[in-house]
């Protein structure tokens, strides 16, 4: 692999091209799913191809294949070179220019304790199996849909300024859902997956199966409680929900590509625009995002982006004031920054990278506080769990979100539970109520594997974690007739 | 890949299984795309890629294994590891046979034209657009695509399906400082795609929505151009399940033959339909897709139903189907527009997601375009609302249907005039 991509490096060099990369990537993918009682989707895949980004000009040509010799990669390099000149048409000025980023030779792995691929697939099977028969145990229970999905992405990247990197990215993620039926009415509740780049020993660590009865037994009991009463609420948001609302909210928001308008047609665009970076009041002063790619277990920790570029940790908001972006080689220029952020991402080898959310996550207080601490300063609200309906417009201002389990707060204690809870907020208006968060043992590395965005459609990962959080005054509807 | 590539290939698996059974399912991609904003081409990409998956079947349990390496050799590799997970596999309660060989039927969906355009015809098309936009003070984002694709399945058992066919899609955005238009246009024919007709469309869109006001809150009488309601296709899609709907969990549990959109709805499928046509059996185990109805007169006809549910409860195993058709009426969008005293005319919704499966209430934004229609004009723009609404609802308040056009290359669906839209908040733009 290091062979071929050294040799279509030459080959773009020897046609002039103005930079060129490479990216050689097999990535085994595994998915064992359970509907009920039966074995759903058992499929073990490889995905193997590469993918070559050429620029010349002022503008790209990117071709890709799944099959790898050494004429197809040489041929491709050509075909992306011509792509590039037909791409350059249509530029404007002097076109795209990147950002520098010093040539790296590098080898980068996720930390691994239990390769996920040594656990036999049965073995997989019969935990989902056991979760499954433990929901399905409960009366009312109607439906038990479980999964495990394990990934390892094996990638090899070069490119015409001497960059040579080989990366072995592990990523392991399982979850299940209960679904409920009683009185002809019926309400769902989910064991919130919780993805990391780790090995079998995080999926050990989650409590699958100690935690079915109680996921079953709630969701027989949302079935039964109350809906929320209208209005303007105090709103106390776990990290497990609360990921969702900063992944819509603050992550794409801040992707630099979306704010230039490269997302118009179809992920939108944002209302976090340039003129406002190092101005905007965000959210309040204690809104702290910071955007790490070196975090440990994050999803979007993989030593390098998919452009060459190390990953690094920065501020995106300090104090609720906005300061930065995330970004790639060919954005980052754009606002001045002289290097990019190392957001560039692809979906397989398939696709070029694009700007995607990094690991962004809400910091918690420095302070010891509990999440009784923020329920303690509530007189009317609701405690929200867990992720639900969610949409957001395409500026990323006008939200609207669910979530899995409701409690009711009443002067200062967490009550009964609730149902079909929604809120509506805007963003810079939800982050302005933000009012108190908890400390760091409450704060929790949520992510997502199935973040979609370009065309053609992307799907990328990434963390983002959250402490408990409190906000004033959001309004509440409920999500039912 | 053709027909005759399936058939050898299954027959190098079926001599070398040690399993009861084994199939073979393919999808490949040789697709072109060329995507500008800004008034720039920022991604041109050439993709060319082949999914294989190889199932194999013992004694009443199953696994799959993936390759993108069409070569004997790795073709055998694949088999083994489905083997072996199908070995390692407890027996399926819901195990179901592979199909025996049974006719399927095909359609032409192939035009040559779509796999012969260039990324530099492609450019000097979009480069017009540009000019055009540039002289109207807008700015444009879009892509322009096109591809060639097939999909084949094949079991030992010799049922057989393959089906190839080619694509091209044109979308855009036009966006002026406080406004903007979409429109697009996909179909197999690349004759039938016209960028600079696409283009026009979507400027004139973003001139009328110039200074856009604030909307209340509320319910309204819209009008929903076919691009519009297409956004709650898939959600009809993944929720008319015949077994969600027996075990009591859907909108659609125990409605099965009763009333619930106006007499005036007829959705069906057809993949046979020469206004739209689509792939014409279920991809992952082959089975024909046929005509079907879903809503008849207003009545819930059919529910898609998997095999192992059919043969549990003794029904007919109705796949999930590939294109929709939503019968439409004799007006244009003109004509409707033109016939309406007071209406909100809404032509995309955006970000559309569950908020309640029971009651099938979905909620999602309006985009690139909300307008007043009063006294048959477009009067005025309004700035985008978020709404929370059950699809089934809007057709069973309809007021009248208008022509119908094909949109996003699988629907056929008519502009929609609909009471009762529940637009329940703003958004500053």
């Amino acid at each position: 692999m290091k062979d071929l991509c050294l040799s279509a490096m030459n080959t773009a060099e020897n046609l002039r091209v103005d930079y060129a990369d490479i990216r050689i990537v097999q990535q085994r993918d595994q998915r064992v799913g359970m509907v009920d009682l039966s074995p759903k989707q058992l499929i073990d895949e490889d995905i193997t191809g590469f993918g070559v980004r050429v620029l010349k000009n002022g503008a790209w040509g990117f071709a890709s294949s799944s099959n790898i010799n050494i004429d197809n990669v040489n041929a491709s390099v050509n075909q992306a070179l011509q792509i590039a000149l037909a791409s350059s048409s249509t530029k404007e000025g002097r076109g795209i220019s990147l950002a520098d980023e010093p040539p790296h030779k590098d080898c980068f792995k996720t930390p691994v304790k239990i390769d996920p691929f040594d656990i036999a697939i049965n073995d997989k099977i019969q935990l989902l199996l056991e979760i499954n028969k433990r929901i399905l145990g409960i009366k009312y229970i109607v439906k038990a849909v479980s999964q495990i999905r394990v990934t390892k992405r094996h990638q090899f990247f070069a490119s015409t300024e001497g960059s040579l990197i080989e990366t072995d990215i592990w990523t392991v993620n399982a979850g299940y859902t209960a679904v409920s039926v009683k009185g002809g009415d019926s309400q769902n509740r989910s064991f919130q997956d919780y993805p990391l780049n780790a090995g079998w020993e995080h999926i050990q660590s989650m409590e699958l199966l100690e935690s079915a009865e109680r996921i079953a037994e709630e969701a027989v009991m949302k079935i039964e409680a109350d809906y929320p009463v209208e209005g303007r609420k105090d709103l106390v948001l776990d990290p497990s929900h609360l990921s969702l609302t900063i992944h819509e909210s603050v992550g794409h928001p801040t992707e630099l590509d979306r704010v230039l308008g490269y997302e118009a047609n179809f992920a939108g665009r944002s209302f976090a625009t340039t003129e406002k970076k190092g101005n905007f009041r965000y959210g309040s002063e204690i809104a702290n995002f910071v955007a790490d790619n070196t975090l440990p277990g994050g999803l979007a920790t993989t030593g390098y982006d998919d452009e060459g570029v190390k990953c690094q940790r920065w501020d995106i908001i300090r104090d609720g004031i906005l300061l930065n972006y995330s970004s790639t080689r060919e954005v980052a220029p754009l606002i001045g920054e002289k290097r990019s952020k190392g957001s560039a991402r692809a979906d397989g080898y398939y696709n070029m990278p694009i700007n995607r959310i990094p690991n962004l996550s809400l910091m918690p207080s420095p302070e010891n506080v509990t999440p009784e601490d923020l329920i303690a300063g509530i007189e009317d609200g609701i405690l929200i769990e867990g992720r639900g309906s969610f949409s957001i417009d395409q500026m990323r201002l006008n939200f609207q979100f669910g979530g899995d389990l409701f409690f009711e707060i009443k002067n200062g204690k967490k009550g009964k539970m609730l149902r079909d809870v929604i809120y509506q907020s805007i963003t810079p208006e939800f982050w302005g109520g933000l009012d108190a968060v908890s400390g760091k043992e409450y704060w929790e590395p949520r992510g997502f594997r199935t973040c979609g965005k370009g065309e053609p459609m992307q799907i990328a990962q990434m963390t983002n974690g959250a402490p408990y959080a409190r906000f004033r005054g959001v309004n509440v509807r409920r999500g039912r007739k | 890949m053709n027909k005759d590539w399936l058939r050898e290939k299954i027959e190098l698996l079926k001599h070398n299984k040690r399993v009861d059974e084994v199939a073979l399912q393919i999808h490949t991609e040789k697709q072109n795309l060329t995507r500008f904003a800004e008034n720039h081409i920022i991604q041109n990409v050439s993709k060319d890629t082949i999914d294989i998956h190889i199932t194999a079947f013992s004694d009443k349990s199953s696994g799959v294994a993936g390759t993108q390496n069409s070569r004997d050799q790795s073709l055998l590799c694949t088999l083994k590891r489905a083997e072996e997970i199908a070995l390692s596999s407890p027996k399926d309660p819901e195990f179901v046979e592979p199909l025996v060989s049974m006719e399927v039927k095909n359609i032409e969906r192939y035009f040559i034209g779509a796999n012969e355009i260039t990324p530099k015809e492609k450019a000097e098309e979009i480069n017009k657009i540009k000019k055009n936009a540039i002289s109207k003070n807008m700015e444009v984002a879009g892509v322009y695509l096109n591809g060639e694709y097939s999909t084949g399945f094949a079991n030992s058992l010799g049922h057989i399906a393959f089906h190839s066919y080619t694509k091209a899609n044109f979308s855009l955005t036009a966006m002026l400082d406080d406004s903007s238009g979409y429109a697009s246009e996909a179909d197999e024919d690349i004759d039938k795609v016209d960028p600079v007709q696409v283009a026009d469309i979507a400027f004139k869109k973003a001139i009328l929505g110039k200074h856009p006001e604030e909307l209340k809150p509320g319910k309204y009488q819209v009008i929903l151009e076919p691009l519009a309601f297409a956004g709650f296709i898939p959600f009809l899609g993944w929720t008319m399940d015949r077994r969600a709907a027996d075990e009591g969990y859907i909108y659609f549990s125990d409605r099965l033959g009763t009333k619930i959109a106006s007499s005036v709805i007829n959705l069906y499928s057809d993949p046979f339909n020469s206004d739209n046509t689509s792939l014409p059996f279920v991809p992952n185990d082959g089975l024909p897709l046929e005509k079907t109805h879903w809503i008849e007169n207003g009545i819930l006809k059919n529910l898609h139903t998997s095999r192992y549910w059919a043969s549990k409860k003794s029904l007919k195993p109705i796949g999930v189907p590939t294109n929709v058709i939503l019968e439409g009426g004799k007006k244009s969008l003109t004509e409707i527009i033109e016939g309406t005293d007071d209406a909100l005319l809404v032509t995309r919704l955006w970000y559309i997601r569950f908020v309640n499966i029971k009651d099938f209430i979905l909620t999602g934004m309006t985009r690139d375009g909300l307008y007043r229609v009063r006294n048959g004009k477009v009067e005025a723009a309004y700035k985008n609302m978020r709404f929370n609404h059950n699809p089934v609802e809007l057709l069973n308040s309809v007021v009248e249907l208008g022509k119908t056009k094909r949109v996003e290359g699988y629907t056929l669906i008519p502009s929609i005039r609909t009471e009762g839209f529940d637009l329940s908040s703003g958004t500053s733009f």
